[in-house]
Parts: structure tokens; sequence; C-alpha cells
């Protein structure tokens, strides 16, 4: 028996908790994955997913699959989700540095810690619009026109944010990668 | 040295995200019920049907004396069965624990239920009470012995829902034995799976030590606080807990649940040695 397209499950999720579930189970790592990166919190992570998941009981007036996927929707709502745990309003951008010195010499921390970690921190450092941009074409391997429907801007802001991203990025690891290449 | 596209993209390559934790999906399983109202959980477990019932039994005549018959039925045939789990489903169990649960509503009723719990077992309720209405409490007298009979049917299907959890745990175990004996032990000892979880403190319950742990969480848009005393000696099963959810920005206890009884049918199979 085929499997039921998203959109059925999503008809029947109201009354049936079976094809919630299944739902559920089809996109959790993603969307569990994604909040993840956005927060760098574990628990924070588990409760945006829920919320995302719960908050396809009331999708049937939002959710349009002419637009996009059942996953592109979700990546909108754990996105917006991840926002309101930054303390951001929708439409609302943020663009405040976390406080980590660029300019700082190479740190030994760095040097001493997980690659997953350094990585991890150093993306904790981007703006949250980049950020976004970045998690949703690096790590999720997003088109640009998708990544710019989630985020509600055009593909050349998407563009912009990317290459702000990288290019901070590139300055903040390059003590690392020194570091590395040293070893 | 500036790295170039390729090296970047192979460093960011490095950050490795954490598998959702498989506590997620009964979470959302549980808020998802809560959301809906649906009542599907309780079939067998906390007496719906028979609440069902009794709203419905005093409403019209022949209908009410239909059900009436059938409970007098019901009564019967209960009182033949065993009104214990390990008489019920055949299976001995290594303990079971009997529990009084209190639901305080927003309104301010509440409902009290005594309940008998299994590991595999599933939970039992045996009597439920409604503090303050009196008539409906005695209707649900009447009713009760139905979850009995609701327990008896539904052992077949928990019994191969226990069979489909074990084998996948078997699976998991010859995938990575090492990282399963090291993970249980860890899970057996502190009663914590997956993240690490600050233990609030140690309360000795019923003769069995037992670890507090709080959990929050957001349900329906407001924090959920869920206390819970674990007894690492009875397979991590809880001996107390409550759920306070926010009200008007508040925590307020909404559930309670407290151990009365734990009856030894075997050895526990992790047995605390100083008791």
């Amino acid at each position: 028996m085929p499997e039921k397209t998203d959109e059925a499950l999503l008809d029947l999720a109201g009354r049936d908790e079976t094809a919630f579930m299944k739902l559920f189970e089809r996109h959790r790592e993603v969307i569990f994955r994604v909040a993840f990166r956005l927060t760098n919190s574990t628990a924070a992570a588990e409760d945006i997913t829920q919320e995302c998941f719960l908050g396809l009981l009331n999708a049937n007036g939002r959710f349009d699959p002419a637009k996009g996927s059942l996953r592109t929707y979700l990546y909108g709502a754990v996105r917006n989700h991840a926002r309101r745990y930054h303390g951001l309003r929708d439409g609302e951008v943020d663009l405040e540095d976390t406080g980590i010195d660029e300019a700082a010499e190479p740190s030994q921390v760095f040097l001493r810690q997980e690659q997953s970690e350094v990585i991890q921190q150093a993306i904790s450092t981007l703006p949250l619009p980049q950020r976004e941009a970045l998690i949703l074409f690096q790590y999720e391997e997003l088109p640009l026109e998708e990544v710019a429907a989630i985020l509600g801007i055009d593909m050349g802001a998407v563009k912009s944010r990317l290459h702000r991203a990288r290019a901070r990025l590139r300055r903040i690891l390059t003590p690392y990668f020194e570091g590395s290449n040293a070893r | 040295m500036i790295p170039s596209d390729e090296d970047l993209n192979c460093l960011l390559t490095a950050w490795t995200v954490p598998p959702s934790p498989g506590s997620l999906g009964r979470r959302l399983r549980r808020a998802y019920r809560d959301r809906t109202g649906s009542r599907s959980r309780r079939w067998f477990g906390n007496g719906v049907w028979t609440r069902w019932f009794s709203g419905l039994s005093p409403a019209a005549g022949m209908f009410a004396g239909i059900t009436a018959g059938a409970l007098i039925i019901l009564l019967v045939v209960a009182e033949a069965f065993p009104q214990s789990l390990a008489g019920l489903s055949g299976t001995t169990f290594p303990f079971t624990v009997d529990y009084e649960e209190i639901e305080h509503k927003a309104d301010g009723s509440s409902i009290r239920e005594l309940f008998t719990w299994a590991p595999t077992g599933g939970g039992l309720i045996l009597s439920s009470e409604f503090p303050g209405d009196p008539l409906r409490t005695a209707q649900q007298r009447i009713l009760d012995p139905l979850n009995l009979v609701l327990y008896w049917i539904a052992t077949p299907v928990r019994e191969r829902a226990v069979a489909r959890a074990e084998a996948r745990i078997e699976v998991l175990k010859a995938q990575n034995p090492v990282l399963f004996a090291k993970r249980m032990a860890e899970t057996q000892r502190t009663c914590i799976p997956g993240d690490p979880v600050p233990v609030l403190g140690r309360e000795t319950i019923l003769n069995y030590v037992t670890i507090e742990i709080q959990q929050e969480w957001i349900e329906e848009g407001k924090p959920v606080r869920f206390t819970h005393w674990s007894a690492p000696d009875l397979h991590c099963v809880a001996l107390k807990s409550t759920t306070e959810k926010t009200f008007h920005g508040e925590f307020r206890l909404a559930f309670e649940r407290r151990a009365l009884k734990v009856t030894m049918n075997a050895p526990a199979t992790h047995a605390n040695p100083e008791r």
C-alpha cells in the first residue's frame, strides 16, 4: 500500500493521532536539528519541535501546498519559534552580535575543543538572520529560492546574508584552521 | 591563512547535532491528547468509558434501563475477575504499585483515582471519586468494575505492544552492546535518560530511595513543570509526581500522584543492597 502523502496525513492529523504521529516521525529529526542549530539548546529544540508539530493542528488555513511542501512550512515554523526563543517579535531583525571578540588572539580554547563545538560556537556568534540563512542553505541544503521563501526575503538578500556569514566565519575560524593545519 | 571556500565547507560539516530524544515523541503525544481532547489513551486507563456511561445513564428511560441492566451483568462479570493485574493478564509482574492520583481542575473541582500499575502491565483504575459530588461518585462506584473488563479485553493488544518494544530494545542492544550497556547502567543509576538533568534531591518513599527530578516544557504556549521522584530500584518508576500548569502567569498544581503501596512479587532486578 502506498505511503500517505504529508498533505493526506495533515488532513487526518486533527482527529487521528496515528496520522499525526506519523507526520512527526517523518519530520522530527529535521525539525529538531534545525531548532537545535538555531538555539544551541537541546531543551529549547525539544520545545520548539513540539510546538511546530502542535501548530500543524491549526495549520489548515495557513499551509498552502501550492506554495511549498509541508517540510518548507515546518522550516518556517521552526524559524519563527526560534526567533521568539531569541526574544524577537515577528518581522523584527536581530542586528546585534553576541559579543565574541573576533579580533582576539587565536583562542587556545578553540584549539582544545572538539571541532563540532568550535563550529557551533563560531556560528552562534553570527547575527540570527545570517545564521538562519546559513543553516538552511549550508546544513539543510535547501535551494536558494526555498531559503528565500522560508525567510520571507528575496534571493539577493539570501546571498548577501550567506556571503556575510561565510566571511565572518572565515575570520573567526582562521586561528582554528591554522591550528588544525599546524598539528 | 584565510581558509578557502572548500576548507570552510569542510570545517562546517564538523558541526554535528544530537538525535532528537526518544522522550520527545511521548511528550508530543501527551500534548496532542491535551490539545485535541483525544481520549484514546484513557480507554483502558482512566475510566473514560465508565464516565461516559455515567453521564448518559440518568438521561433517559429506556436507554437508562438497558444501561442499568448491562451494568448489573458487568458487575457480575467483573466480580468473576480477580482484581489484580497479574490475575487479569495472566502474567506475573516483578512488582506492582498502588497509587492515588488527584486531578485538580481549573474550576476548583477535583477527581481522585486509585489505580494499580505494573511494569509492562500498564495501569488499571480501581476506583474514582469526585470529592464534593456524592451522586457522581456513587454512579462511578457502580461503573468502576467496567475498567477491569476493559483491561482484560485490552491485555492481548498491550502484550503485543510490549513484545514489539522489547524486540526493538534487543535490536538496539545488538547494534552497539557496549554503548547500550553503558547507557542502561547510567539510566538505571540515575533514572535520567538522555540529557543530563539536575537532581534536586533524594527522598525515601515507602522504603525506596528516590531521585527528585524536575523538567519543564511548553504546552500550548505555556510552561508546564513536572516533578517526579523515581526509584532506581524499581525500574525507575516514579513513586511520587506533581504536574504544575500555568494559570495567569503562575504555576498551579494540576495533577499529583503518590504511591500508596509497593508489592514485590519476585526479586527486583536491581535490589538495593543497603536495604
